[in-house]
């Protein structure tokens, strides 16, 4: 270092191994690092010296008594020589390219600049508050006083550690929000398209009106906006086309069943004037009544299924169960019998989840459908009914195997969960699709009176389209309509199937050889 | 060369007296050394033994910690220590980057040690012990420890 006062080249050399060291290094000129011009070239930073570097007398004694006898500098140090506490080299080994001594804290423990240097960018490197100071400032290991570092500001150095510093905290957050962000913007999408696929463009488009008149406000314009109610209108919609994703996946399972007969409540109570819109003619019920009923209706549906053939289902699905004392192993004579059983073991698990899907789901539909659709809603139902009558008398036979297939299947069901839980979100998120499709199939396949609405003169000779007069005249209508059957349809169809399986079980034989017996042929299979 | 250069204090230092209790077994460079260690009480559950430790130093020591284990021989058993496992692995702070800082030395490293074992009264490995010595292929230096005993 160029500050350090040069020494006698002859002292240096002549600097005997540690043993003998501590004799001659009392005699040694202390090169003491008080210097104040100090200026390391390896680092712009400085350690600073608790004993103000700049005390007068010791820049005086420094150059003063250099060349001259050697003065003790410090009453506590001058016993031995300094050791530098990193290094573990006391003065007597300094080199001419040796580091400054530095003391930084009021204890003993002193060290060359360089490797307390070292030290501190180890400290500030391995990033953690415990070896660190709570502020991050770096301590004295002995005697914790905070061991302070002067290093040349650089505004551009600070800001940007500190932008990456906050970048660092904002990371998990930020995720955070992108995700929720993603998500409910997703919903809102969703909600979007659900209403143009129930309501059709037209109706749709005029309840979801709001969000385009905002893009319309000319900003001038704001206040009067805001103070008009346009804008509680708008963040409603908002809310409630986000809410619809949610609400459709939870109405799926039974954690809705609490839930949903609340919401029409809280529809009717905040409902603003977004559905006038639509018809409020008497028969055709608005669209805001209707949809608002088929969380009751949901429940009903399910309560009738529940109790009216959610038993028929289990007993079926029992049947097809392996009986107790013949496992699969246990049945191995016909080779396609056994697949059979196996791949029916499978679809059952399917089948459940789809059938408690379909039950989270009849509500909506069955509202529809009990208000005027229940003649054709009865042909499915009452199918099953009917064939059951036939082999009832075949079910006593085999009671005991049941109580063993039905853990079995549990055990399945949590397995199956996740795609349980997938399957639920994703069916409940394209239903009002399949059902905006069942009902055009509806009004392409029944006859137009039933699903156009009268023609109404308009004046100068035009006509157009009048008031609906019954539900299936208007979109939405034979939306609800559609999905209301589907729902109904799928159950029953998936109750026939049970029930054939069943039956089917019941009626399956082992085919006999026909051929001419051969001895020997299962032994020398080899 | 700044590890060598200390390393050579400490080694001459050692070399020329040991705390009670330690020796110096090898040290024929400046990666690698061994010392001996025997706790100094009549500790019931040390009483006669001695045990065997491993340092290794990277070229950034005294900056950066030694790694310090146990070593295995047929002499020398691995002690049993809630904070040592059967590996030689030790959990103490001072040897993680987070507890040290170049005060310590060898020297006061084997001392912590045996205090550490003087001061215990539980005959027993770390909790998840087995599981830790049979799966671990990290070394010491790269395993995060959670340090929570702080009567150790």
């Amino acid at each position: 270092m160029a500050s350090i006062p040069p020494r006698p080249a002859s002292q240096r050399r002549s600097s005997p191994p540690q043993d003998t060291s501590q004799s001659q290094a009392s005699s040694l000129p202390r090169t003491d690092s008080v210097a104040l011009s100090t200026i390391s070239e390896d680092s712009q930073t400085l350690l600073l010296n608790p004993h103000s570097p700049s005390t007068p007398e010791w820049s005086f004694q420094d150059t003063s008594s250099e060349p001259a006898v050697p003065a003790p500098v410090s009453p506590t140090e001058d016993s031995e020589p300094r050791k530098c506490w990193i290094c573990f080299s006391d003065e007597t080994e300094d080199t001419p390219t040796s580091s400054e001594w530095r003391n930084p804290c009021p204890c003993a423990l002193t060290a060359h600049e360089s490797c307390l240097l070292d030290w501190v960018a180890d400290l500030e490197l391995s990033n953690t508050r415990r070896r660190t100071g709570p502020r991050g400032e770096i301590q004295c290991p002995q005697c914790k006083s905070e061991i302070k570092v002067e290093r040349p500001r650089s505004v551009a150095v600070h800001v940007i550690r500190l932008i990456e510093h906050t970048a660092k905290l904002l990371v998990v957050p930020t995720l955070a929000v992108g995700a929720g962000t993603m998500l409910i913007q997703g919903s809102f999408m969703h909600g979007v398209g659900t209403i143009y696929a129930v309501f059709g463009f037209k109706d749709g488009y005029q309840i979801l009106r709001p969000l385009y008149d905002v893009q319309h406000i000319r900003t001038g314009a704001i206040g009067s906006y805001l103070r008009s109610g346009a804008f509680f209108n708008n963040v409603r919609l908002h809310m409630n086309l986000v809410t619809i994703p949610p609400i459709l996946i939870a109405s799926r399972t039974k954690l809705a069943d609490s839930i949903l007969p609340v919401l029409p409540l809280l529809f009717f109570a905040t409902s603003s004037r977004t559905e006038d819109h639509i018809n409020l003619d008497r028969w055709p019920p608005s669209a805001a009544l209707a949809f608002s009923v088929l969380p009751y209706v949901r429940t009903a549906y399910n309560a009738y299924y529940d109790k009216v053939w959610a038993p028929h289902e289990r007993r079926w699905l029992k049947e097809i169960q392996p009986r107790a004392g013949q496992n699969d192993e246990g049945e191995p004579v016909d080779p396609n019998a056994v697949n059979d059983i196996q791949e029916i073991g499978e679809d059952e698990a399917v089948f459940e989840i789809n059938v408690d899907l379909n039950v989270g789901w009849d509500d909506g539909d069955e509202a529809e459908e009990e208000q005027n659709e229940m003649d054709r809603v009865a042909h499915p139902f009452n199918a099953p009914p009917e064939d059951d009558a036939a082999p009832a008398p075949h079910i006593p036979r085999r009671p005991a195997p049941q109580a063993r297939p039905a853990v079995e299947r549990q055990e399945g069901n949590t397995i199956l969960s996740l795609t349980k839980m997938a399957d639920t979100t994703v069916g409940a998120l394209i239903f009002p699709y399949l059902a905006a499709a069942v009902g055009d199939v509806l009004r392409l396949s029944l006859p137009s009176a039933l699903v156009k609405p009268p023609l109404q003169r308009l004046g100068w000779g035009k006509t157009g389209e009048g008031k609906p007069t019954g539900l299936l005249q208007t979109r939405w209508g034979r939306t609800l309509v559609g999905g209301c059957l589907f729902v109904v349809v799928k159950d029953a169809l998936m109750l026939y199937v049970r029930w054939r399986m069943a039956r089917n079980q019941r009626l399956r034989q082992i085919v006999d050889w026909q051929g001419e017996r051969r001895k020997g042929v299962g032994q020398v299979a080899r | 060369m700044f590890a060598s250069k200390r390393l050579g204090k400490e080694l001459s230092k050692l070399q020329s007296s040991t705390p009670p209790g330690i020796t110096l077994v090898k040290a024929d460079d400046f990666e690698e050394w061994e010392m001996d260690i025997r706790v100094l009480d009549s500790n019931p559950i040390y009483n006669g033994q001695t045990f065997r430790l491993k340092f290794r130093f990277t070229p950034s020591y005294p900056i950066e910690p030694p790694e310090v284990v146990f070593v295995k021989s047929d002499t020398r058993p691995i002690p049993m220590h809630p904070h040592i496992y059967t590996n030689g692995i030790i959990c103490l702070d001072l040897l993680d980057r987070q507890g040290w800082s170049p005060v310590h030395n060898v020297e006061s490293v084997c001392i912590s040690l045996q205090s550490m074992l003087t001061s215990n009264t539980k005959n027993e490995r770390p909790p998840g012990d087995e599981d830790f010595s049979r799966r671990n292929r990290l070394r010491p230096r790269d395993v995060n420890f959670l340090f929570h005993d702080n009567t150790v």
